[in-house]
Parts: structure tokens; C-alpha cells; sequence
């Protein structure tokens, strides 16, 4: 199967994330069965998940590894394809709520995984709002690594609600990601950078992590995070700026204190 | 839009179909008051009246987006303390004796505090007391000075510690449907029921599920016991005939649809923190107009049959609404008599109260009861010309019209656009499926 053409996958850039596009989400993380996203990964359990029986959730938890990098709002998939070969034993999801874009990214990942058999299989998308069923996907402290590249600016005041990044969604990343677990944001919108650094700098749980730490030196992820994307490669084109921020989640200050007193 | 709050020095509230609201003191009918006459309801009908803990105030939703504090002095009268004028309408509210926190339709959550400082008679409700946004609509709340608790109707009841706001977030996930009513236990477990028919504990803070019971285990079990105003020991037929008249199944077009068992309403009313004594009330959609099932939480966790259905002749009219005598009065009378009642309120404007206990050790199949006398003093109320001829009002509201809505992913209506837009996506997939394979098969030949 050849690699698909972007040309039969066009769709308009923005999509209401508030309103119901009848999306289907599992109650519960350990009722989604992800063995159709990672075929040779994760085995699909033989018995009916039934999660009132604690004993087999348990077995199937040992056995099958979790996902730990999540791209929200991954485009056509170029960062999880560049992701995909550096890091072989980490699972990786996308999250998109275009239909064609994540047809395109789907048909993409299957035709990878017919040309080069065996690499290719810790990655995989799905169609889902982000905003809205992000938590019932995942246990909390499960992720380790969340993606927000080129978010949509949402210029409009009215429309900031429709920021991938707010208070209140904060939150919610806060209680998915591990501890020391890291957000990388990237855009090329200034006012969008200062909003989501702003955001980030009130919450407690999060502080930044400059970007001339050696961390970051070292972290293979970022070259990819700002230029393996279809907005990134378009940014360069167009000569545009890139801003960078990477944030760490941090031990809740409220809990540390109040053990050390 | 109709409902009935008692509060916990022995008020209690009821507001009409017609909108017209008054309020009535248990043991003393002859103080009552009238207290508005228009009330607009929401998209969900519920929450509309409620009463703080220390039965202080009350909260009643006014005309047009307002909604209406009254606080009580010298504990004879209800005054009208402050109109909250809010820009959408409210799903939920809930208040604490300090504050009350309402929630819109958009989700967005906020905090007015109960101790007014200013002697204005209007409050605008703005920005500066949003405390949470949450991004889907939300249902049932209970907030309480430690933390929030939001049932929204994307099957997730979500907890916020709450002075902190954006710290120490979890999650009840588990339901399969919209979470339509939360009810706080004590501080370590409260109870949600949902469109999906089960009713769930959970517990708090670590929002582990405990147990989970769906309403079609209820239906099958319960011992049905029927009620009527009027009783003829002798002629058993008409007492038939009476119970098959009073039982018209409501059934949502389909019968196996999901909507049919989920929870229209529920109640409880626990003033004991042991279970036995922990009782709960609820309706099931297809049987709401009549029926009422009564169980204890302990029956919940093990059956052991204390279970029962109540079914109200058509005398009485439809069920609009019930609801449990308050924690403190219970108390009174649990060191007394251990008694609870709940309070039922039917269209034709008629109140009834039952004796919960004395109901779930019954085995009898009819009841007739004596009207009580309280109870009777009210209804004359509440019939007499004086309550009603102030409000001409007579419009009612489908309530179950803004139900179905709910379910809207999983209702085959042929209306729903959710699921017409859906069939389009797949339509278009199919095709572009086909001209990608026409293509390669082009560029295959060529």
C-alpha cells in the first residue's frame, strides 16, 4: 500500500470543539480495548473485559504495556512518525477531531507498517475530543509526555474558550500526566504563547523548564516537536517564528508541605 | 418545573405547575405564605427550589433568568432578600450556609456568597464569580465547603477540592449515560443515578465505585404496593379494576429503548450514618407518572427484599414530584418514634405523606390511608380559590421533551441530527474509499 496523498484528505482547519460530533468514548480507561490500535503489541484480552472483576484487569495491566505519549491535535501525524522510530517501546497516541485528517493519518500509519513490517506499531490515532473525553481514556498519572503543536489560536475573545489551553483543562492534563512528566507546547502565534505560558505559570502544579536547560539539550523530541509537523514545515516555508515552551509537572506543593510540617 | 424542598426547621416549599410557589410550616399550616407567582423552568426541570442547610434560605427560580433568594426572619416570614440575574439559564445549583453556587448552561460554575453585604435589591451575575468552566453541560451538583462534585452528561462525575480549585482533580467514571442526580450520604460516599438505569455509591475522596444496581433489578423484585383514596374491603374486583386503570405504562416508543428504566428522579434521606437506615426513593422513566420504588441502601449492597413499589391510583393524579423530610427532623423523630416520610406531590395540586418504614416491612397489597392532618390542611390550601387567584397562568411543559435530548447518541430517532451527520461522514467515506482505489487502479494501468 503506497503512502496516502494529502489531496483527498482536505478539510477545513477549524472544528467547533464544543459541540457533539457523536464521538464514541469508552466509560472507563480499562474498558477500551487498544489491540486494534497496536496489533502486535497489545493482545486483545480472550475473556470480555468485565471491570467488576479486578483480577483480570490486573493480569492484563501486567501484561500489556500503557500509553505514554499522547499528541493532541496531531494533524496529519508527522510528529508521531518522526517520534515513532526514537523511542520503539513507548506507546504513542494521536488525538484528532477532523475525520479526513485522522483518515489520512490512519491510512498513513498502516501503509508504513506494510513497508517496513515491524516498525511502526507503537503508534496510532483516534478520533475523539480532547477538550471534552480526554480523561476516560487514560488512568491518572499514565501519560508521560503530552504534545500541544500549533494549537488553533482562536484569535477572537470569544473564542478563547475554545483554547486547547485553560485553567480548567490544566487540570485535568495535571491528573493524567505522571509526575516530572513534560508538556511540550510550540507556536507560531506570539499572543498564544504568552496565553498558554501565562496559563501554565498560575497552576501550581506545572513550572517551566527554560530553553536553554540542558534537559532540553538533550531531549531528542525537541527538533521534532518544532519542525516534524505539517505546520511546523509550513512555519519554516513561510519564514515565521517558532516559540518553544516546555513545561515539567511538579509534586503537588500543597501535599510536600504539608508532610514536611 | 413543579417541586416540593422541606427544609431542615420544618418549611416546605412547593412550587405548581402554573409557576405559582408558596411556602408552608409542617406544624403550624396556618403559617403560610405566598411567595411568587412566576417561575420559568429550565431545560431540565429540576433544581429549581432549594433550602440551605440550616434552613435559613431559600433559593427559588424566578421569572426570565432570576433567580430568587429569600431569607427567613423571626421565623414566621419569608422575605425576599435578592433577585441573581443571571445571562443563561441554570442547570443546577446547590448551596452551602455560606454560599450558593450555581452552574449555567455552558458549565461555567459560580460562587455567590450568601452573606450579602449590600442592601441592593438585584445581583448580576458576571465573570468575576466564575470559579470553574467546565466544557460540557452539567447536570446535578453538590458543593460543600471541601469540595465540588459535577455529574455532567458526558458520563463523568468529576470532583474539584474546592478551595483550591485546580489542584487535586478525579474522576467517577463508570456510568454508561448522562448522570442525572448526585446525593451526598456523608462525607464519604454519596450516591449517583444516571439515564443509563443504575444507581451507583461511590466513594470519597479516592471516587472508587462501591456498588452499582440497575433500576430493572427493582422492577422484576419490588412488592407492589397499591395505593387509593378510596377502599372497599368487600368488593375485591373494583380494586382490580382500579389497579389495572392506574397503571398506564409510559413506555418511550420503543419498549426495550434505553430510556425506558433510567432514573427520572431520586431521593434520600439518611439521618443515620447506618445503612438500614439510609432510604432511598426513586422513579423509573417508564413508570414515572405513578410509581414510586422505596428501597434502604443496605438493600442495595445485599438483597434481602427490602424493596417496594408503590403504585398511586389515578384519583391522585400523576406524580409531579417528592421529596424526603430533611436530616434534623428526622432526627427529632427518630429519638422518638424513628419515623420517615416522604412527601409526594401530584398535578391535581394534592400532597401526600408516607410513612417510609412502616411501608418497607409492609406485605399488604392495598393501603388506604387517612389523609394526615397537616398534610390535609395543606391540600385544602392549595385547592382554595385565595392561592390561585392571583396567577391565571395555566401553560404546562412536556417535561420529558428535554429528557430524550439527553440521550441523544444513543436514541434511534429519525430527527436526531447527530446520528444523520454521522451517516454522512460514513457515506463519504465509502465513496472516497472507492475513487482512491479507482485512482490506483488508473495509475496501475497506465
Amino acid at each position: 500500500m503506497s503512502l496516502p496523498q494529502k489531496k483527498f484528505y482536505r478539510q477545513r482547519a477549524h472544528s467547533n470543539p464544543l459541540s457533539d460530533h457523536s464521538i464514541d468514548y469508552p466509560v472507563r480507561h480499562d474498558a477500551m480495548d487498544w489491540s486494534s490500535h497496536y496489533p502486535l503489541v497489545i493482545k486483545s484480552s480472550e475473556q470480555s473485559p468485565d471491570h467488576e472483576s479486578s483480577v483480570s484487569n490486573k493480569r492484563r495491566k501486567v501484561e500489556n504495556p500503557l500509553i505514554e505519549f499522547v499528541d493532541i491535535g496531531c494533524g496529519y501525524g508527522g510528529l508521531l512518525v518522526a517520534l515513532a522510530p526514537l523511542f520503539p517501546d513507548k506507546l504513542m497516541l494521536g488525538m484528532e477531531l477532523r475525520v479526513k485528517v485522522l483518515d489520512y493519518v490512519l491510512d498513513r500509519i498502516r501503509a508504513l507498517r506494510e513497508q517496513y513490517p515491524g516498525q511502526y506499531t507503537n503508534i496510532s490515532c483516534l478520533r475523539t475530543n480532547a477538550m471534552k473525553y480526554l480523561p476516560t481514556y487514560f488512568q491518572k498519572g499514565q501519560l508521560s509526555k503530552m504534545f500541544f503543536l500549533y494549537p488553533d489560536p482562536h484569535f477572537k475573545k470569544a473564542k478563547h474558550k475554545w483554547r486547547i489551553i485553560n485553567k480548567q483543562l490544566l487540570a485535568e492534563y495535571a491528573y493524567l500526566l505522571r509526575v516530572d512528566g513534560l508538556v511540550y507546547t510550540c507556536t507560531d502565534v506570539l499572543d498564544l504563547h504568552q496565553w498558554m505560558c501565562s496559563c501554565f505559570d498560575e497552576f501550581p502544579l506545572f513550572e517551566r523548564i527554560d530553553n536553554d536547560d540542558p534537559v532540553l539539550k538533550n531531549d531528542p523530541c525537541i527538533e521534532h516537536v518544532v519542525g516534524s509537523t505539517e505546520e511546523g514545515k509550513k512555519v519554516e516555508r513561510n519564514k515565521g517564528d517558532k516559540y518553544l515552551a516546555v513545561f515539567r509537572r511538579i509534586e503537588d506543593p500543597y501535599i510536600t508541605k504539608s508532610s514536611d510540617s | 418545573m413543579p417541586e416540593i424542598a422541606i427544609s431542615s426547621t420544618g418549611w416546605l416549599a412547593i412550587c405548581l405547575r402554573n409557576g405559582i410557589a408558596g411556602i408552608f410550616h409542617m406544624k403550624d399550616t396556618s403559617l403560610w405564605q405566598y411567595l411568587q407567582s412566576e417561575s420559568k423552568s429550565n431545560d431540565l426541570n429540576r433544581n429549581l427550589i432549594k433550602f440551605s442547610p440550616n434552613g435559613q434560605v431559600l433559593i427559588i427560580t424566578g421569572e426570565n433568568k432570576q433567580l430568587n433568594v429569600y431569607i427567613a426572619k423571626d421565623e414566621f416570614f419569608w422575605q425576599l432578600q435578592k433577585i441573581i440575574i443571571v445571562e443563561k439559564f441554570i442547570t443546577a445549583l446547590d448551596l452551602t450556609n455560606e454560599f450558593l453556587c450555581i452552574v449555567n448552561k455552558n458549565g461555567d460554575i459560580y460562587k455567590i456568597d450568601l452573606l450579602f453585604n449590600d442592601n441592593s435589591k438585584h445581583l448580576i451575575l458576571n465573570d468575576e464569580y466564575c470559579i470553574i468552566k467546565h466544557s460540557s453541560m452539567i447536570l446535578d451538583m453538590i458543593s460543600n465547603e471541601s469540595f465540588i462534585l459535577i455529574a455532567d452528561q458526558n458520563k463523568k462525575i468529576c470532583l474539584n477540592s474546592y478551595p483550591d480549585i485546580s489542584q487535586n482533580q478525579s474522576y467517577c467514571l463508570g456510568h454508561t449515560e448522562f448522570v442525572s442526580h448526585l446525593k451526598l450520604i456523608d462525607n464519604y460516599r454519596f450516591l449517583s443515578a444516571s439515564g443509563d438505569g443504575t444507581l451507583r455509591l461511590w466513594s470519597l475522596p479516592d471516587c472508587k465505585p462501591l456498588v452499582f444496581i440497575h433500576s430493572k433489578i427493582f422492577v422484576l423484585l419490588s412488592k407492589e404496593i397499591f395505593y387509593t383514596q378510596l377502599f372497599h374491603s368487600e368488593n375485591q374486583t373494583f380494586i382490580e379494576n382500579y389497579r389495572l386503570d392506574a397503571k398506564p405504562d409510559e413506555f418511550c416508543s420503543d419498549p426495550s429503548s434505553i430510556i425506558n428504566y433510567s432514573i427520572w428522579k431520586m431521593d434520600i434521606a439518611s439521618f443515620n450514618s447506618n445503612d438500614s437506615n439510609i432510604y432511598i426513593a426513586f422513579s423509573i422513566y417508564f413508570q414515572r407518572l405513578h410509581s414510586i420504588y422505596l428501597t434502604t441502601l443496605l438493600n442495595m449492597k445485599e438483597l434481602i427484599n427490602e424493596q417496594r413499589k408503590l403504585i398511586f391510583d389515578s384519583s391522585y393524579g400523576t406524580i409531579i414530584d417528592y421529596c424526603f423530610s430533611s436530616k434534623a427532623i428526622l432526627h427529632d423523630d427518630y429519638r422518638t418514634n424513628s419515623k420517615c416520610y416522604l412527601y409526594i406531590l401530584f398535578d391535581s395540586n394534592t400532597l401526600l405523606k408516607i410513612d417510609v418504614i412502616s411501608i418497607l416491612s409492609c406485605d399488604k397489597t392495598e393501603l388506604f390511608i387517612k389523609p394526615d392532618e397537616d398534610v390535609q390542611e395543606i391540600n385544602n390550601i392549595l385547592a382554595s380559590k385565595e392561592f390561585h387567584s392571583i396567577n391565571n397562568n395555566n401553560t404546562t411543559v412536556s417535561d420529558d421533551i428535554l429528557y430524550k435530548e439527553l440521550f441523544k447518541n444513543h436514541l434511534e430517532s429519525s430527527d436526531n441530527c447527530c446520528s444523520k451527520r454521522k451517516n454522512d461522514r460514513i457515506d463519504q467515506e465509502q465513496r472516497k474509499k472507492q475513487i482512491c482505489s479507482q485512482m490506483e487502479e488508473n495509475i496501475s494501468i497506465a
